[in-house]
């Protein structure tokens, strides 16, 4: 049996069919220079397992997941084709408007902007726990319901502050609350509704733009400001 | 766009970044191929086939990325220096270069193999993919990547002196 250099490899590979590599193995069997050539393969492949690098995670990936992990949240309430967002007008938010088009929201009211208080009332333990340590981008599920941290911001008073939404059964509300001596405090929330039959033209949550506005708000922080002032 | 599949793709992160090392030969070059890659990715994902596996799909839109960015580089007169395409460098011309060379390590010995040679080399040894799947990401038939990667082998084997 006349075996070429490619049959051989393939069978060193394991990409032969069955019946043609119990063909070649008794071939190789009979043949001492079958045999030295088929180490060429085989030896090849070991060395440059054992001796390449492993794939190393790199810094510059921290970005990737976080854009990543945004596109991929709540992909299970989405009503139509999912499609990747376009910047809304108001570009300050980089994950809000892809989990805003992800929800299909409408909002339902409830839109208030609350004066800035030392109490944590309205956020719980949970919450807060999030506020202090989740990367934006992420999501975590919180007893009933999920929260996503959508995006950090520095405001013009100096106020390290956190948008963030929450969602269950059925609600989704976004937030935005900003850290103080006390603690965290509530300073804007909207109620949001998921409608599986209806989407907004754009992400926007009606509010929330005119309140960074006002507040003076930083463009978002990128991961590592964002690691920075969760450190503090 | 599933969380599975965005976890999936994280997971390849860094075996995407050093495919791209491996084309590119530069870090920065690497970031951008594999940026684009992701955000190429995400947008697509719905023509991503759940029943094959990921990594051939994903490789194969970092290798176009990197044909994209080679060409369009041509074409704005950049030097080519770090960007070997297979065409354009005589692999005879290489060999007899490489065969004067004493090179000690692995690395070095795939460093010193013809472009086409190597990424072939990479994606079925290195990332283990099947021929059938490198043969999709080097949209080049089955029959070509066993030939490319059994001379390359042959050539690594040489250097390295493994008789």
């Amino acid at each position: 049996m006349q075996i070429d250099d490619d049959t051989l490899m393939a069978f060193a590979d394991g990409e032969l069919e069955p019946a043609e590599a119990l063909e070649v193995k008794a071939a190789v069997e009979a043949d001492p220079a079958l045999q030295a050539r088929l180490h060429l393969f085989t030896k090849t492949r070991a060395m440059l397992q054992a001796d390449i690098p492993a794939a190393q995670p790199s810094s510059q990936d921290e970005d990737l997941i976080a854009r990543i992990r945004a596109a991929s949240v709540a992909p299970a309430q989405v009503a139509g084709p999912a499609t990747l967002p376009k910047p809304a007008n108001f570009n300050l938010r980089p994950f809000a408007t892809a989990i805003a088009a992800a929800f299909a929201l409408a909002v339902a009211g409830g839109i208030w902007w609350q004066a800035r208080g030392p109490d944590q009332g309205g956020i719980g333990a949970a919450q807060v726990a999030a506020l202090n340590e989740l990367p934006s981008g992420e999501m975590r599920t919180l007893g009933e319901g999920d929260l996503t941290m959508i995006a950090s911001y520095r405001m013009e008073d100096g106020a390290f502050c956190r948008e963030y939404q929450t969602t269950g059964d059925g609600d989704a509300r976004v937030a935005v609350a900003c850290r103080d001596a006390d603690g965290w405090a509530e300073r804007f929330a909207a109620d949001l509704q998921i409608d599986g039959g209806y989407q907004p033209a754009s992400g926007d949550i009606p509010g929330l733009d005119g309140f960074l506005t006002s507040a003076g708000a930083s463009a978002p922080l990128t991961a590592a400001e964002e690691a920075t002032a969760l450190s503090e | 766009m599933t969380p599975a599949f965005g976890e999936a793709l994280i997971a390849l992160l860094p075996n995407l970044r050093r495919y791209a090392m491996s084309l590119s030969r530069r870090a920065d070059i690497a970031d951008d191929l594999v940026q684009i890659t992701v955000e190429r990715a995400l947008t697509n994902h719905a023509s991503f086939d759940p029943s094959t596996r990921l990594e051939p799909w994903l490789f194969r839109i970092l290798r176009n990325a990197f044909i994209d960015m080679t060409r369009r580089n041509r074409t704005q007169g950049t030097q080519l220096d770090v960007f070997e395409m297979p065409e354009v460098i005589s692999t005879d011309g290489e060999a007899v270069i490489q065969s004067r060379l004493m090179l000690q390590s692995t690395v070095e010995a795939m460093e010193a193999l013809p472009a086409e040679q190597r990424d072939v080399l990479h994606l079925v040894c290195i990332e283990e993919l099947s021929y059938a799947e490198a043969a999709e990401v080097l949209d080049i038939p089955k029959g070509t990547v066993m030939s490319r990667l059994s001379r390359a082998r042959l050539a690594l084997a040489e250097k390295l002196g493994i008789k």
